[in-house]
Order: structure tokens, then sequence, then C-alpha cells
């Protein structure tokens, strides 16, 4: 894997793990959005952080196999 | 006992002197150019803090009209100024207290502050190269022209 394309992957692992870290501490009366274009869909807090987990765990997988 | 290989360095020449000048300008060039974008950000985001004080200002009921891309705008009442929904990254936004946006775009202009600031001691650096390769160029062209 080119250099470049492996310090965009870990920008990203590193912005995925500070909006989890936001997400995880926010009280539990804030509603949280999926965006999607020019509006946001309402989504549970769960869902985002699952979601967001699951991006992660493949991004540390590619850049776990291009090693 | 194995020969031990020297390796030429390719000869300094008023070209190489240029083109490596060249290099140099054009980096400057692009980290204007990213410095720009930078202040661009800054700008928007304290556009963004001044937009959400004026909207508590207003308070809940206020008819205000909501931009919804390609200058078309909705209309729309103030139902929660001190609830604003913010872009946390990674494709998520959430709720915060109007405090907290404020306090969290803050934190978002600090760090574009101090890339503006790596931004700028870059250019400072590439300066003093291009100054280095024009004093060494005229150097090289008064020996040439001798």
């Amino acid at each position: 894997m080119d250099e470049e394309l492996k310090e965009t992957i870990e920008l990203e692992i590193e912005m995925l793990k500070d909006t989890l870290d936001t997400l995880k501490d926010l009280p539990e009366d804030r509603k949280v959005y999926i965006n999607n274009g020019f509006i946001c869909v309402e989504t549970p807090k769960e869902e985002a952080i699952q979601i967001l987990e699951e991006e992660l765990k493949e991004l540390e997988k590619v850049l776990r196999e291009s090693q | 006992m194995a020969k031990k290989e020297v390796k030429k360095e390719a000869p300094v020449t008023l070209e190489s002197l240029n083109k490596e000048l060249r290099g140099y300008i054009a980096q400057i060039e692009a980290l204007r150019a990213e410095i720009a974008v930078v202040d661009e950000g800054i700008a928007n985001l304290r556009a963004v803090i001044k937009t959400i004080n004026n909207l508590k200002d207003l308070g809940k009921g206020k008819e205000i009209l909501i931009p919804i891309g390609a200058g078309a705008q909705i209309e729309a009442k103030l139902e929660n100024p001190d609830t604003i929904v913010v872009d946390i990254g990674s494709g998520i936004s959430a709720e915060l207290k109007h405090e907290e946006a404020l306090a969290h775009i803050a934190k978002q202009i600090a760090e574009l502050q101090v890339l503006r600031r790596t931004l700028e001691e870059a250019i400072v650096e590439a300066y003093q190269k291009t100054e280095e390769l024009l004093a060494k160029t005229k150097e090289l062209g008064e020996k040439e022209g001798k």
C-alpha cells in the first residue's frame, strides 16, 4: 500500500476514534443524527456507535493486512 | 576486502539550482493556497458562533429562513435555540447545548490555528531555502561569467 493511502487510513481511524469518544461521552438525553447529504436522519446513539465501531474495525483490518 | 564504492555527487549547475528553486517556489504557492483554505474554515466557524449567539438572542418562536443549499431557503420557526446539532465527524451529528456547541466550535478554531502556524513555519523555511539558492545561483553565475 502506498504511504499516502496508509496515512489517509490512519487519519480516518483517528477521526473515527475521536467521534466515538465524543458520542460515548454524550449525555443520554441528546439526539444523534447520521448525515445524509443536506439532511440529517435521527438515529439511536447505540446504532451510531455500532456503525462507527464496524467502520473502525474494517479500517484497522485494511491497515493490518497492508503491513 | 571489498572495495568501498564512492558515489559521485552530481555537479551543481545553474540548471540544477534553478530546478530546485522552482520546486521551493511551487511549495510556497501550495502552502499559501492551503493557508487560504484554513482561513476560510476559521471565518466560517466564527460565522457559526455569531449565528448560534444571534439565534439564542432571537428566542423561541421567531420565524427564520433556513438555507437548504444552492441559495434556496425554507421558512421555519425557532423551536429550541438553546440546542444546536453539531457535526462531530465521521458523518455523525449530535445535539449539544448552546455552551457545549460554542466550546466544540472554539476547539475546531484552535486546531485550525495550530495548523495555520505549522503552514506558516513551513513557508518561512521554504523562503530561507529560496534565499540560499538565490545566493548560490548568483555566486555560480558570477564564477561562470568570469
